[in-house]
């Protein structure tokens, strides 16, 4: 028999266990915490009356919004930084490299850092960042600076820069994938028609390594969205983001403010998403 | 040397032709009909193959020639008609219980095996006469042996050449015994030397094990050489069916002379009992006179004498004066490339074995001639 | 006046100290349609390569028209390279490719549409202009790959392996297409092949290369009937290929000392002395087949001076109109023999023997 004939079922099996899966964990939870954000909350208690009562508190008070706004300008700065640091690897990687081997241990070394816990690498920034930190030795050292520079930990430039350095691999990763894949022929034959290396980058590379980059701008964007740990140790709790409005009301058992803030979360969460996604269609490109 | 004298050569060579009188086929393909959804991509197929023979399948992609292979395989079944081996219908039968073997174009080795395993692969897997692990070594030495690979059993797939491949698959497929080899661009994957010698190879081995070999080719040289007999098909359909050497003598159908690549075809028309085209015409042998509206002529490349322009033709000749726009030289033979009054490309083959290169100038006007009984014409236009 | 391409003293020595080409000569005049022809790792891509600026010369020089281009960046060069993979920009339609090199000059859009129309009606592609050419068959693709770059009008037109990546049923009217192509242009052509069908179809003239070094800059005729090395009578043609010694001289006319007995050939090498050891090589289309009686036919034998190889046919096979015949020698050596159906008006089938005959001026002698 034909692999094209057969009842639905027989065609589409091999999808009911991902599908249970996803309904069960995401589907059924996500639905739950949409209708828990508009239950009734007292001091000790919840209640399912509906209200949106917790939503207006969110949105009034300049301690909820404003983590709204945090989050936005910290996930901007933090995309940028990665792609600033991570293209020009990439394009070491990826074009410059053309054995395979060398490729793939440059691509395991940025990895690197999730090779420790999220622990051991928290507190292994404050010997580097710290008022008597390395950085600061270095730069004293150097005459760069005379006074140590306070601002590098407990602070939000602490945090952006422990971010950048854990999410830089997921801008490197895709994009280098995408660059090697580039028939080298094809930047011969852009030179061969005139095109210097501006025009190179702009024309050919740009353009043909785009899926790359906005795979890489998926995953920092939903990693840097969701955060709540490396603000709570890196910033000494100086800024705030949703993901610590969370971790915070579900702390003190207020679930249905807890999940006003996590509705707003998954929606800021998903427009990042589709706008990206409008950029480049991936089915089509990768 | 007429035609018929040229298909008396090919006779000798090969011994008498199977097919006709050698009592009942081993392989009979019935008024097969395969559509995918409204697209018919074979039409009404009948054809018989005799045991012993090497049939060719030639075809341009997109003719339905590898789908007929996979079809006799076993790997599809038709939407309509009947496939009998000795006899038997087989539509239905699942392809590994109809003992017949395919060679994929692109070899379709096991990666992950050695040599030996590659070839044992079929011996200790399939469903009956399943043979021990000694006993398929016995076989696969054998094997080795036939398509002359001795030694390279515990290679691995990817340590061997192109050429080696081609055999391992091809011993893998021969291990089985099938009744029916079926060969898909066997070749096609090989570089050109090694194509040439591997054509002889193939043929040999035919003729060794007695089997039955049915090659599907888009090559015309490999389909007219390897072949006892050769299928045309054009399109879902068998334009013509028989021995190379009635082939090339008389192309069925313009579309089979295209396949066969070594007749020029001009686009024109036949109007009043000549062939007409922009600005020329090219004369016809009465029994072509027949034909009005569109058509395609057709001469054979190497029937094209080329001579200056103020030669006198000899009574039954056609002719046509045109520009020489350059040559190709392939050691045994030139070809002189012109260009007729519209634009349409002529060709005029010289087997230097046979007749004296000539020095043609470039951009100069030269007469083309060709006796009337090689050209033929068939209605329509083709692409 | 100077010629279009002139290579000299070209050599090319790697990082790593391989010498991939080693004194590279080569004038070529303008409308010439050049072959490197050689086997894989034989230095043609590489030269190739230099011309169009992607690897740098060790020793030598490079000039088109005149001027000496060592120095100049791809970019800046008059070349244009097809290469084999088409290397088309996969995120550009049809037009976008052609026109990509006139707009990276600046070319105003109006004259940069008009001169990508041209091309594309040249090489018949104007039907398929805007679309994606993810539909495209390998034949069309060669022919954006040929637009593109003969549209920015370069001196010469340089092709890696141009039918490399086409289906064998395809190349063979590829091939008779671009030389229609070149012909039509009038542009200098330089190709990289390693099958000497395409090169000897295609070319004016063919560069033999082997190892890094020239080994015959001929004509197809003359790189066929007149091989001057052992390497060139083995890599071109179908030629059977006799060893021995030489025994004497008479002239072009030698005689060589060989397994099968005295046999004679062209001889024109001048330093090639008595005793040296040389290969005899017959060209497959020269050689005649002679029923075996015909070795007693004095005529016969005087015709060929007594170039008779006694054997037996192994197998005849019909090609159309041509006939290959597969010739045993004494159980040695085998010759093959191509002939036009019509040329012997008999059949010669497996098991008759036969004497392979060819006239001394055509059998050539060089030295080993």
């Amino acid at each position: 028999m034909s692999g094209q004939r057969g009842n639905w079922f027989t065609r589409h099996w091999q999808l009911i266990p991902g599908s249970a899966w996803m309904i069960l964990f995401l589907i059924a939870p996500l639905i739950m915490m949409i209708y828990v954000s508009f239950w009734t909350q007292t001091s000790f208690d919840i209640k399912p009356d509906l209200t949106t009562k917790s939503w207006q508190t969110f949105f009034s008070q300049p301690v909820y919004y404003s983590a709204l706004w945090n989050t936005i300008r910290v996930w901007l700065i933090v995309l940028v930084g990665t792609f600033v640091l991570g293209v020009p690897v990439a394009i070491f990687i990826g074009l410059f490299v053309r054995s395979n081997t060398v490729q793939t241990i440059l691509l395991v070394l940025a990895v690197i850092p999730f090779w420790t816990s999220f622990l051991v690498r928290i507190v292994a920034w404050k010997p580097m960042l710290g008022q008597n930190g390395a950085l600061n030795i270095i730069l004293m050292k150097a005459h760069i600076i005379s006074e140590p520079l306070s601002f590098l930990l407990y602070t939000e430039v602490g945090m952006i820069i422990g971010m950048i350095q854990i999410y830089l691999v997921f801008v490197v990763g895709p994009v280098t994938f995408m660059l090697s894949r580039i028939d080298p022929n094809v930047i011969e034959a852009a030179r061969d028609l005139g095109a210097g290396t501006g025009r190179i980058f702009k024309d050919i590379l740009l353009p043909l390594s785009r899926p790359g980059l906005v795979t890489g701008a998926i995953f920092v964007s939903v990693l840097v969205l969701g955060e709540f740990a490396t603000p709570a140790s890196l910033s000494g709790r100086k800024v705030n983001l949703l993901g610590n409005v969370i971790v915070t009301q579900v702390g003190s058992l207020k679930w249905a403010f807890a999940s006003v803030a996590g509705v707003v979360l998954t929606v800021v969460i998903a427009l990042v998403i589709v706008g990206l996604l409008r950029i480049t269609d991936l089915r089509k490109e990768v | 040397m007429s035609a018929e004298g040229t298909a008396t050569v090919a006779a000798d060579a090969t011994g008498t032709v199977p097919g006709r009188d050698a009592g009942q086929p081993l392989l009979q393909v019935r008024n097969v009909t395969q559509r995918y959804g409204d697209k018919v991509v074979l039409r009404n197929v009948d054809l018989d193959v005799f045991e012993n023979e090497y049939v060719t399948v030639l075809g341009p992609s997109g003719s339905g020639k590898s789908v007929l292979l996979r079809l006799i395989a076993g790997f599809e079944d038709p939407t309509e008609g009947e496939i009998d081996i000795s006899g038997r219908n087989v539509v239905g039968v699942p392809a590994h219980l109809r003992n017949v073997g395919l060679v994929f174009q692109n070899f379709a080795l096991f990666p992950h095996l050695k040599v030996g395993q590659n070839i044992a692969y079929g011996l200790r897997n399939r469903a009956h006469d399943r043979l021990s692990a000694a006993e398929a070594d016995v076989k696969v030495e054998e094997m080795l042996h036939l398509v002359g690979l001795e030694g390279l059993k515990d290679r691995r797939v990817n340590q061997i050449s192109g050429g080696q491949r081609q055999r391992v698959a091809l011993a893998r497929t021969l291990a089985t015994d099938p009744k029916i080899v079926l060969l898909d661009e066997p070749l096609g994957a090989l570089d050109a030397n090694l194509r040439a010698s591997m054509k002889i190879e193939l043929r040999k081995l035919q003729t060794r094990l007695g089997a039955t070999f049915v090659h599907v080719t888009g090559n015309e040289e490999e389909a007219l050489a390897m072949a006892d007999r050769i299928i045309v098909l054009e399109r879902g359909r068998i334009a013509q069916f028989d021995a190379p050497e009635r082939v090339f003598a008389r192309p069925e159908t313009a579309q089979v002379a295209f396949a066969l690549s070594r007749f020029n075809l001009v686009k024109g028309r036949v109007e009043g009992g000549s062939f007409v085209a922009d600005g020329f015409s090219l004369c016809l042998a009465p029994d072509h006179q027949v034909l009005s509206g569109p058509a395609t002529y057709c001469v054979g490349y190497d029937r094209v004498d080329v001579e200056e322009v103020d030669t006198s033709l000899a009574p039954g000749d056609c002719s046509i004066v045109c520009k020489h726009v350059s040559h190709e030289y392939s050691g045994a033979t030139v070809t002189y490339l012109f260009e007729l009054p519209d634009g349409q490309h002529f060709e005029a083959q010289y087997h230097l074995h046979h007749r004296k290169a000539k020095r043609l100038e470039e951009g100069a006007e030269y007469l083309l001639r060709w006796p009337m009984a090689r050209a033929f014409v068939y209605p329509g236009v083709v692409e | 006046m100077a010629y279009d391409l002139e290579l000299s003293h070209v050599s090319k020595v790697f990082d790593n100290g391989t010498v991939a080409v080693d004194d590279f000569n080569l004038q070529v005049d303008k409308g010439e349609f050049i072959a490197l022809l050689g086997p894989s790792g034989c230095g043609k891509t590489t030269t190739l390569r230099m011309i169009g600026g992607f690897e740098d010369l060790t020793k030598g020089t490079i000039a088109i028209r005149g001027r000496v281009v060592n120095d100049l960046s791809p970019e800046q060069r008059p070349t244009s390279m097809i290469f084999q993979s088409y290397a088309l920009f996969p995120h550009m339609n049809v037009r976008e490719n052609i026109e990509y090199g006139l707009r990276v000059k600046k070319v105003p859009s109006k004259e940069r549409h008009a001169r990508a129309d041209d091309i594309m009606e040249k090489l018949d592609l104007t039907g398929i202009a805007d679309g994606a050419f993810e539909g495209l068959s390998g034949g069309q693709r060669q022919r954006v790959a040929l637009a593109r770059g003969l549209v920015v009008e370069p001196d010469i037109l340089l092709l890696d392996e141009p039918l490399g990546a086409l289906d064998a049923d395809l190349r063979k009217r590829i091939q008779t297409e671009l030389r229609y192509l070149q012909k039509q242009l009038g542009i200098t052509f330089v190709f990289v092949t390693h099958a000497q069908s395409e090169a000897l179809a295609m070319a004016d003239r063919v560069v033999v290369m082997n190892n890094g070094r020239v080994e015959q800059i001929a004509e197809p005729e003359i790189l066929y009937t007149r091989p001057r090395t052992a390497f060139v009578a083995r890599f071109i043609g179908r030629n059977s290929i006799i060893e021995g010694t030489l025994d004497s001289r008479d002239g072009a006319v030698a005689t060589v000392d060989t397994e099968f007995g005295k046999l004679r050939g062209h001889l024109l090498d001048d330093g090639v002395v008595q005793g040296a050891s040389v290969d005899l090589v017959i060209p497959s289309e020269i050689m005649e087949l002679y029923p075996e009686a015909s070795y007693q036919d004095e005529a016969i034998l005087k015709q060929y001076s007594g170039n008779c190889l006694l054997g037996s046919v192994r197998a005849e096979t019909v090609v159309g109109s041509l006939v290959v015949y597969e010739v045993e020698i004494c159980d040695t050596m085998t010759v093959e023999l191509e002939s036009h159906v019509d040329k012997y008006g008999r059949s010669y089938p497996a098991g008759t023997p036969v004497c392979v005959s060819w006239m001394p001026a055509d059998g050539h002698i060089v030295a080993t």
